[in-house]
């Protein structure tokens, strides 16, 4: 485990080393702190909707840009800078380090969202108190589960990006990892066409729904991360939230294992 | 470099994970995330899968999936004030259809959207375009269904729409019950919280603007439906209701013991008409109901006429003093409509849903003064000047003008003093005297109300009737 945590803190310090990554983390606040130009819509349920919407979308989409950006490099960065035949020589398993290299990349990622979340919680805040007279506290408490849902969101994403960084190029991983990133939020697409429905005069191929069925459980369902409209919508009041939230933790927790577990096999067997 | 036996292990191991994954997705996720968070899949809308093939623009979609559906859906509705702002109408509908996809619980859009197409869709003499109707049914309903626990969308159903705007009473009374059924679950009783001292606690949850808002407005669709006694027992519901928020509130809020006031002042005046009223409405009134429909130019008509009505000049309801005479304040409406038109239901609020361009209707009242409909000058009607609106395509035209008993815009409250609720006090003998008998007999599809008399005349006209040329009298 020490091993593992050494790794990490080195993965860590050099990750937040990257300009790339700030980049992403000052565009995010910035477009965070232009929600307060949207002070002039219409009526204030709809300034409020659209700023809390639009600074969710900016931390999740910043998020995602982060978390792929670097867990597409960690590992071939790594082979191409020929540092892994250091570490590799010392008594360090592979799959530690793995390990190591994912969590360092998460803290990053971590305190990436923590920023942004921290700067938008301020502001929507601020806006909720100085300008429309409102309690600030439970649009704090309701946008700081939507921030932990995107943080358990982006460390599935890192899984998925790091398990194909152990076998493919940056470049085809970037585009892969946004591909199930994508089918991932539409989750209820594939849901829909796995359902054999109930119209006779348009029956559905068996082998088909199975084939979505499937495609359905295998694909890393980044949409259960997407709770903004009760959010956004406060007179929404959904019964058993805290459960629902656990359940997702749980989901990206089993399935990150899922993919490091695979990834390490895979890892374990590539010549480097 | 691990064993190959080890190797296996591991990967069996993986794979047998996700069997936890399959169960934590299917069995506990999804049902809870399309319960809570998804698009919806409405009774009345169309399935976010639907919707996705059904020409919803890329872009949305992305957004939608990507976490921006709310931004989308609150700049798309900025966008939407532009174009009502523009007299760009036909621009709104589809937007809206997309908005409500995107965040179905945006009640305001729903609220606005209808609100617009009930309204704001008009004519240069600024009558509503009725063909509208339909849509808004639509959208009214698809917001309930995706937002069955808020009061506010009832009542709009049942008072923006239903009430003001058709003056259907019975579907009026029908919402404001599904609403007021919302706000008595919403006040929940909780006898183990007593943190104010009282015995019934209640976490009212939004409930009390509702008991305002939807319990006066069942209490007074109830009278406007003939069922005083239910409107009584209603005002008591809300009174018990107000009560009870004054106390929860500490009676910090005023507009709460204001709120109580009305009740209260609505129960007394109920309760002293039904005292009143039977003694008043047992001589039979005939209020000299002939109305004219003259053509004054192709597509232009004044409908003018007598209505003497006689009401309540002062009436004291303590004492029971009051005096009877001719007052104004009574309305006639007016509506022309393609004959055999009934009102559609689209069931659903598409991407194309958009009005019958084939279809004419106009609805208008005219006020009463001095026994003269519309005044000295009559009420002029001129459709001449909206062609998309009033198109004419069909060949013949039903034009009823007609005066309810029970609707408060038609005969005030001094002239229901004289003629009752449902018109119990109108002379059946005299001319355009009708007794619905359970059907309805107004037009725009309106519900009937069982036991309704009032006052109606219908013409048939053709085509050649309404374009025609030169003044000509129809009687």
């Amino acid at each position: 485990m020490n091993t593992i945590w050494l790794i990490a803190s080195g993965t860590f310090g050099e990750a937040m080393r990257r300009k790339v990554l700030l980049i992403f983390l000052f565009a995010g606040l910035a477009i965070i702190l232009m929600g307060v130009a949207f002070a002039g819509l219409a009526t204030q349920a709809r300034d409020l909707t659209v700023t809390k919407s639009l600074g969710l979308g900016v931390i999740s989409l910043a998020g995602v840009f982060i978390s792929v950006i670097l867990y597409i490099t960690l590992i071939p960065q790594e082979i191409e800078r020929r540092t892994i035949y250091s570490i590799l020589s010392k008594p360090v398993q592979r799959y530690q380090f793995l390990c190591g290299k994912f969590l360092g990349g998460l803290m990053t990622v971590l305190l990436n969202i923590a920023l942004m979340g921290m700067v938008f919680i301020l502001l929507v805040a601020a806006k909720q108190w100085f300008q429309y007279g409102l309690n600030p506290g439970p649009a704090v408490l309701a946008i700081s589960k939507g921030i932990l849902m995107i943080f358990f969101q982006m460390t599935l994403l890192g899984a998925v990006a790091m398990f194909f960084s152990v076998f493919l190029s940056p470049f085809v991983n970037f585009f892969l990892t946004f591909a199930v990133w994508l089918l991932g939020n539409a989750s209820s697409l594939t849901e829909a066409l796995a359902d054999p429905g109930n119209d006779p005069t348009h029956p559905k191929s068996a082998f088909v729904v199975g084939i979505f069925k499937v495609l359905h459980v295998v694909i890393p369902n980044f949409a259960n991360y997407n709770i903004q409209n009760p959010i956004i919508n406060p007179h929404e009041h959904i019964t058993n939230e805290p459960i629902y939230i656990a359940w997702n933790i749980l989901y990206a927790i089993v399935y990150t294992a899922i993919l490091l577990t695979v990834g390490s096999l895979i890892f374990d067997k590539r010549e480097v | 470099m691990l064993s190959s036996s080890r190797r296996l292990s591991l990967l069996v191991i993986a794979l047998l994970l996700f069997i936890p994954i399959g169960f934590l997705q299917t069995q506990l996720i999804d049902p809870f995330y399309k319960k809570n968070y998804a698009p919806p899949k409405s009774k009345s809308g169309p399935s976010g899968l639907s919707l996705a093939g059904s020409n919803l623009p890329a872009t949305f979609a992305l957004g939608a999936f990507t976490g921006f559906r709310e931004a989308i859906a609150g700049m798309l509705w900025v966008r939407c004030d532009e174009f009502f702002h523009n007299g760009d109408y036909d621009a709104i509908m589809p937007l809206i259809r997309i908005i409500t996809w995107l965040d179905p619980h945006q009640i305001d859009v729903y609220e606005t959207g209808a609100w617009h197409m009930d309204y704001n869709f008009t004519d240069s003499q600024e009558r509503s375009d009725r063909r509208y109707i339909p849509l808004s049914v639509a959208l009214l309903k698809e917001g309930i269904d995706n937002n069955e626990d808020q009061p506010d969308l009832y009542s709009d159903m049942a008072f923006v729409h239903y009430f003001r705007k058709i003056q259907d009473f019975p579907q009026s009374r029908h919402w404001f019950g599904k609403g007021w059924d919302v706000v008595t679950a919403k006040a929940v009783v909780d006898e183990k919280s007593d943190q104010h001292g009282l015995k019934d606690q209640i976490n009212f949850d939004g409930a009390d603007k509702g008991v305002m808002t939807v319990g006066h407005g069942y209490a007074h669709s109830l009278e406007f439906n003939g069922q005083e006694q239910e409107a009584v027992k209603q005002w008591q519901a809300c009174l018990d209701l107000h009560q009870k928020l004054i106390a929860v509130k500490d009676g910090k809020d005023l507009s709460e013991t204001q709120n109580l006031e009305i009740a209260s002042k609505q129960l007394r005046e109920l309760q002293g008409r039904l005292k009143y009223r039977p003694i008043d409405t047992k001589v039979p009134l005939d209020m000299g109901f002939r109305p004219q429909l003259v053509r004054v130019a192709p597509k232009v008509f004044v409908l003018q006429g007598s209505l003497n009505a006689i009401g309540a000049k002062k009436f004291v309801l303590e004492t029971g003093a009051r005096e009877f005479g001719p007052v104004d304040g009574c309305r006639v409406e007016i509506r022309l409509q393609d004959e055999n038109y009934k009102l559609p239901d689209i069931g659903v609020y598409g991407l194309g849903s958009a009005v019958d361009p084939n279809v004419t209707i106009m609805q208008d009242a005219a006020s009463v003064r001095a026994g003269k409909i519309g005044g000295d000058q009559g009420r002029k009607i001129d459709m001449s000047q909206d062609k998309d609106m009033y198109s004419f395509k069909a060949p013949r035209y039903t034009v009823t003008a007609w005066f309810a008993p029970n609707n408060p815009n038609d005969a005030p409250i001094q002239v229901q003093d004289r003629i009752g609720w449902l018109g119990e006090g109108l002379d059946p003998n005299q001319k355009n005297f009708v007794q619905t008998d359970g059907k309805s007999l107004l037009p725009g599809s309106v519900s009937p109300v069982p036991g309704l008399r009032m006052l109606a005349k219908t013409w048939t006209l053709s085509r050649e009737d309404i374009v025609g040329a030169g003044k000509k009298v129809f009687n």
